[in-house]
């Protein structure tokens, strides 16, 4: 064997070799299977949109980005959002809808939309111009400039805001209440998610609560949702203390040595993440993967879901944390 | 005028046991606290590892294209096998998420997937480079379908980004992942980066004396009895193998292959047998170092690896620059 033709079988082999190990290396092990083993915050008023007087005579709202839109008979309305979506099949009649937000389609209760097209409001303006809506609903994080594009294209927006949990979400439902012309319906609507809210937990007392986290989970990531996200808000309703409060605000990164100093007694993550999370041997030794701990697991849409799907989580997240009694 | 070599070598060895001792001292927990202090260590040093390793690769991918292209200024990524390892983490992250909607394969750990993925990427860009590179096999030809290819994976990458905005979280684990960051790799990961870092580093090492030879140019180096196309292939293998493993276990960290290089070459030399070992431990050291600024910096959540390791490496590397102006930018 010539040099040439051995110094290209040393490094082909080495080459091998170290794919090889790391390949290994990654199927090592797999995660092993878990199993995932109130007073309600205080209610003070519902969240209720006011219209202002216009000089005409008519009435307007105002929005997120301080434009105030007329309240008007509307009769093509496009949701460019998915908190919107549920509220104008609850609140307005489907002739009235012209589209559904583009995620509508992707959504849990996707069926409910079938039937009406789905629109992009930031990426597909044109798909949107073209349905002629007269009024489209959105929610800007705070960048409105897209929502001005829209409007100098003629169209009547009306940007909902930011969704941060409940109030927000309860004022969204009074704002598309007066927008579709019902605006008792949606006074109904927000007093009865309200109050099945505050039912969730009411028999956990203060200081039964136990330690909650949401923990999301995305590769080699951790996020977090506490004080001022609809996080806080559905662990709070499902009657857990969210331990993260204190320290952090919106959406937080978490590393291992953070999550270990918060060690609640309850983590919500999404669905199939708790074999991740307990499986790595130094997270193992957080109190919500030992005996006394409980890892709850739910869907990630419903999980993120700022709106109506709050409620759901919630119930779901305290059957999970104070589990029933078992019948004697 | 160079520095003793046992001089450097015993300083670099110090400056990554002050590294270490940093890394695992500075923390958001308490070590005072008995009940975490183990865990708590054993988290940093992880993290550490994570942290050398990836300086380490970026480092010694730096000396090996450096010395191929005959160019200080030359940059891992330039061969496009970064871009195309950080667009294969993505695309795992993106297809787990929205395609399987689970986040997780069966015979796979959840958080090997993106590690996984930059591996496969990195590969898969090795390999349309050699494909290319087939038909016309010099240094000009690699250099272009690197940058070419490179560009068209980070068009794919921005592609990738837009539909990561589709869900909250995932947009966040994607902007991290390019950010660069080694908080929350653990011991699979680790292990999965280290026979690659090892044996790249090894392997790369080997090729010392012909790149040494390259430094001539190419054709004295040919009549000198260096196999220059062997050397060639050999070189973009370990380059793309160890930029590779630096992705998987950082993500997107700049500047360290184009800044420790230079740094080190004005004290070591430029004998890569010299420098290919001096480059791992200081590449390993600066971005330890940069991994504690990002722990020290104030902010509800800590700053990107990939960010700190910019700011520094940036303005470092220009400061290199200017102060040898004098000098012509060749070897």
């Amino acid at each position: 064997m010539g040099p040439r033709r051995a110094t290209h079988w040393v490094n082909a082999c080495a080459a091998l070799l170290a794919v090889g190990l790391s390949t290994y290396a990654a199927l090592w092990s797999t995660p092993r299977a878990l199993t995932a083993g109130a007073t309600a915050p205080g209610w003070g008023e519902l969240s209720s949109a006011i219209p202002i007087d216009l000089p005409d005579g008519g009435r307007a709202l105002t929005d997120a980005t301080g434009a105030s839109i007329r309240l008007a008979p509307y009769h093509r309305i496009a949701s460019g959002s998915l908190l919107a979506d549920p509220l104008l099949l609850s609140l307005c009649s489907p002739g009235d809808i012209a589209a559904f937000s583009g995620r509508a389609p992707l959504s849990r209760d996707a069926y409910r939309y079938a039937g009406k097209p789905s629109v992009n409001p930031t990426r597909r303006v044109e798909h949107l111009i073209e349905l002629q809506p007269d009024l489209v609903l959105v929610n800007s994080l705070g960048e409105h400039a897209w929502v001005e594009r829209l409007r100098d294209a003629g169209l009547v927006v009306f940007d909902l805001g930011p969704m941060w949990g409940v109030e927000t979400f309860l004022h969204s439902v009074s704002v598309i209440g007066w927008l579709v012309g019902r605006p008792e319906a949606a006074r109904e609507l927000a007093f009865h998610f309200k109050a099945r809210l505050a039912a969730i937990a009411r028999d956990v007392p203060p200081a039964a609560r136990r330690g909650g986290l949401y923990v999301g989970i995305h590769g080699s990531q951790m996020y977090g949702g506490t004080r001022g996200s609809s996080f806080n808000d559905v662990l709070s309703y499902a009657g857990l203390l969210d331990v993260a409060a204190k320290d952090y605000r919106g959406w937080p990164t978490y590393t291992p040595e953070a999550l270990l100093t918060l060690d609640p007694e309850v983590i919500v993550t999404q669905t199939g993440m708790a074999s991740q999370l307990c499986s790595r041997s130094e997270l193992g030794r957080l109190r919500a993967c030992g005996a006394r701990g409980d890892v709850i697991e739910l869907d990630p849409q419903l999980l993120s879901d700022a709106g109506l799907g709050m409620l759901d989580a919630a119930e779901l997240i305290h059957l999970g944390a104070y589990p029933p009694e078992p019948a004697p | 005028m160079l520095a003793p070599l046992g001089l450097v070598y015993t300083g670099l060895v110090g400056a990554a046991l002050v590294a270490c001792a940093l890394s695992l001292w500075v923390g958001r927990g308490n070590l005072a606290d008995d009940s975490l202090r183990d865990v708590l260590l054993r988290l940093r040093s992880q993290r550490l590892v994570a942290a050398f390793l990836a300086g380490a690769a970026l480092a010694v991918a730096g000396v090996l294209v450096q010395g191929l292209f005959r160019n200080p200024l030359a940059s891992p990524s330039i061969i496009g096998t970064s871009a195309g390892a950080s667009l294969g983490g993505k695309l795992a992250l993106l297809a787990t998420q929205l395609v399987l909607s689970t986040g997780s394969v069966p015979w796979l750990s959840p958080e090997l997937l993106l590690p996984a993925g930059c591996i496969l990427g990195a590969l898969g860009a090795l390999g349309l480079l050699f494909l290319v590179t087939r038909v016309k096999d010099d240094l000009v030809v690699l250099l272009l379908t690197g940058f070419l290819l490179s560009s068209l994976f980070i068009s794919l990458e921005g592609f990738v980004t837009s539909l990561a905005q589709e869900r909250w979280e995932l947009s966040r684990a994607v902007l991290s992942f390019a950010l660069g960051d080694v908080s929350g790799v653990g011991l699979r990961q680790i292990a999965l980066a280290v026979p690659l870092v090892v044996i790249g580093t090894a392997l790369g090492w080997t090729w010392s004396a012909p790149l040494d030879l390259m430094l001539t140019g190419e054709e004295e180096a040919r009549s000198l009895g260096a196999e220059v196309d062997v050397l060639r292939r050999w070189v973009v293998v370990w380059t793309a193998i160890l930029t590779a493993a630096a992705v998987a276990i950082g993500g997107n960290v700049g500047f360290v292959g184009l800044v420790v290089p230079h740094a080190l070459r004005r004290v070591v030399g430029v004998t890569h047998q010299r420098l290919i070992p001096a480059a791992a431990i200081g590449g390993g050291t600066f971005v330890v170092l940069c991994d504690v600024v990002c722990r020290v910096l104030p902010g509800r959540s800590e700053v990107p690896l990939g960010v700190i390791t910019g700011l520094i490496g940036a303005p470092t590397f220009l400061w290199l620059l200017l102060k040898h102006r004098r000098e012509s930018y060749s070897f």
